[in-house]
């Protein structure tokens, strides 16, 4: 069931650019004809390079901004036209700011909210202690935004988005600056959101974030939708080959003329600084057999077979 | 209302996080009023009149323009800071909340340290109603109501003023331009300034309306009753402009999100 529907989006910019004495204006095509669906429950990635539209989509989505072109629906409404309904059933943060009242311990923040919101009592204390079990916000609850680290602040942030308890999400670079231990809370935190059937639309550069949580991903590149699917799917289609790397033994770096020639026919990379080879195991490569093969002309150390990594996968789809 | 109860409190209550800081900051505002205060009294009281009007009139009309700002500046502080939301982006966070973005602003910060601001007009009313020997029960009634108009006119402008930095992004200079200058000389009877200036006192940032038209039919100095009914001619004429022109930048945020 569809919760978010998107077609045909549109959105340009109108910048201007001084050249001399005269103002020069040029259209920035932000987003062009961009359609997806988000089913409920739907854990969705959303990634692509500095400014390729994800802001832009997510300020549609949010009903922040108004599209040039196309519709937006979604939970039944129309984000930008129905603002202040609309609002009541998201819950957003921004990474980059904070909707926590600066100068007020923790705590007051979100009774700010359930005014705002108009949550009942009841239903505020329940979602509060649910909260603060699993963002571990009771040691932080009574200080004010402003004394805590940025991890804290991190989990303050998700926390009032989540005071009226919305069955969507969207999280714009939730887990930017944290360190590893913060970021592992974080983002444990959103599995636990999500098998708890809520649909979390995440926008982030951290394509490991993206493989630990998402199922489905979409790409937006140059104001485009370039893929949208699963993540095996994505790496399926970009047919990236698996590397063989060799470790040569220290002091036998310098190959004689049947090493060179190997090299050579497994089109294979050498540094031999550190004595490192790199083959590509496409196609009729059989990895056991190429190190055979170099086995017998080479002394080697360790061998290592690696599957190519989100990063470099998404940086092909980019470069497109 | 009970989430602008809540905001109100929340507002106090971050102020009072400062203690210091707010104390020496009420402290310093007071003795800052007190001294323009003092200057005007001074000039004052060396000429006698202004225009033809006494120095008690004049310390009327002064003070009902200043405590419509110093009203003003107590719950204006997010509109007068508007254009640091504009230059951040933090406007973004008043829309993903489902409540007007205007009261949302006017609860942001409550600025008590205003307070300073509201007394010092007050007492300078006290002054003008003393030195002027108007007789003081019906005065202080009209009193109230020109504050209540001030009040509203003075709301007005500065969300016309803020809402233009949904197209420039900063607006400082023009709130300079467009509100305190024309504020200053509100103070004083406008038909002592050439015809350009009285027109767009009366007619563009109309603050004449409610101070110096009004005051200038109770003491008998202007004898149209227009003049009586203008603070709410132009209250009321300011405000679908107001409307609109807070509906256009909202609706041009949307369109750019700059």
């Amino acid at each position: 069931m569809k919760i978010v529907d998107v077609e045909n989006l549109q959105k340009n910019y109108t910048v201007y650019q001084r050249k001399g004495l005269l103002r020069e204006k040029r259209i920035i095509r932000a987003l062009q004809n961009i359609s997806f669906t988000v089913n409920r429950g739907e854990f969705l990635g959303y990634i692509g390079p500095n400014g390729a539209g994800k802001s832009t989509t997510i300020k549609i989505l949010t009903g922040i901004m108004t599209p040039d072109g196309g519709s937006a629906i979604v939970d039944g409404m129309v984000p930008y036209r129905e603002r202040k309904r609309y609002v009541r059933k998201i819950g957003v943060v921004f990474g980059q700011k904070t909707q926590l009242w600066w100068d007020l311990p923790v705590r007051d923040t979100y009774t700010l909210l359930k005014a705002i919101y108009g949550v009942p009592e009841s239903r505020f204390k329940e979602q509060i202690n649910y909260l603060s079990d699993h963002l571990e916000l009771e040691e932080i609850m009574d200080r004010p935004v402003r004394q805590l680290s940025l991890g804290q602040r991190m989990r303050a942030e998700l926390a009032a988005a989540l005071v009226h308890d919305p069955e969507l999400l969207f999280l714009d670079e939730p887990t930017i600056g944290l360190d590893i231990v913060s970021k592992h809370r974080v983002l444990q935190f959103l599995r636990e959101l999500h098998s708890r059937g809520k649909t979390i639309f995440l926008t982030t550069h951290d394509l490991k974030d993206i493989e630990a949580l998402c199922q489905e991903i979409l790409i937006i590149n140059h104001g485009s939708l370039v893929y949208k699917g699963t993540l095996e799917g994505l790496k399926v289609m970009v047919k990236l080959p698996r590397v063989l790397r060799i470790q040569l033994r220290e002091g036998a770096f310098s190959l004689d003329g049947r090493g060179a020639e190997f090299i050579e026919r497994y089109a294979a990379r050498y540094d031999p600084k550190i004595g490192i080879i790199d083959v590509e195991l496409s196609g009729a490569f059989r990895p056991a057999n190429v190190a055979r093969e170099f086995m017998q002309v080479m002394e080697i150390e360790d061998f290592r077979i690696t599957d190519p990594s989100i990063e470099d996968v998404v940086r092909i789809i980019y470069r497109k | 209302m009970r989430s602008v109860i809540a905001l109100f409190m929340a507002s106090l209550k971050a102020q009072y996080e400062y203690r210091l800081n707010f104390w020496l900051d009420t402290l310093i505002n007071g003795v800052n009023l007190f001294s323009d205060f003092l200057l005007m009294a001074f000039l004052m009281l060396s000429f006698k009149e202004i225009g033809g009007w006494s120095l008690g009139e004049i310390a009327v009309i002064y003070s009902i323009v200043e405590m419509g700002w110093g009203i003003f500046r107590l719950f204006g502080e997010g509109l007068h800071r508007f254009e640091e939301l504009m230059v951040t982006g933090r406007f973004d966070l008043l829309l993903i909340r489902p409540m007007n973005t205007v009261k949302q602003l006017l609860l942001e910060r409550i600025d008590f340290r205003r307070l300073g601001v509201v007394i010092e007009a007050l007492a300078v009313a006290v002054f003008g109603f003393t030195a002027s020997r108007i007789d003081f029960g019906d005065m202080w009634l009209a009193y109230i109501v020109l504050v209540f108009f001030s009040t509203v006119m003075t709301f007005e402008i500065n969300i016309i003023l803020a809402a233009i930095a949904f197209w420039t992004v900063r607006n400082s200079d023009i709130i300079v331009l467009a509100f305190y200058s024309t504020r200053t000389a509100a103070m004083y009877p406008a038909h002592i300034y050439g015809p350009v200036l009285k027109n767009v006192l009366t007619f563009i940032v109309p603050l004449a309306t409610v101070a110096y038209f009004p005051v200038g039919y109770l003491t008998g100095r202007i004898t149209s009753i227009i003049a009586l009914i203008s603070p709410v001619l132009g209250v009321t004429a300011l405000l679908p402009v107001t409307v609109l022109i807070w509906k256009l930048g909202l609706k041009h945020y949307a369109s750019t999100g700059t």
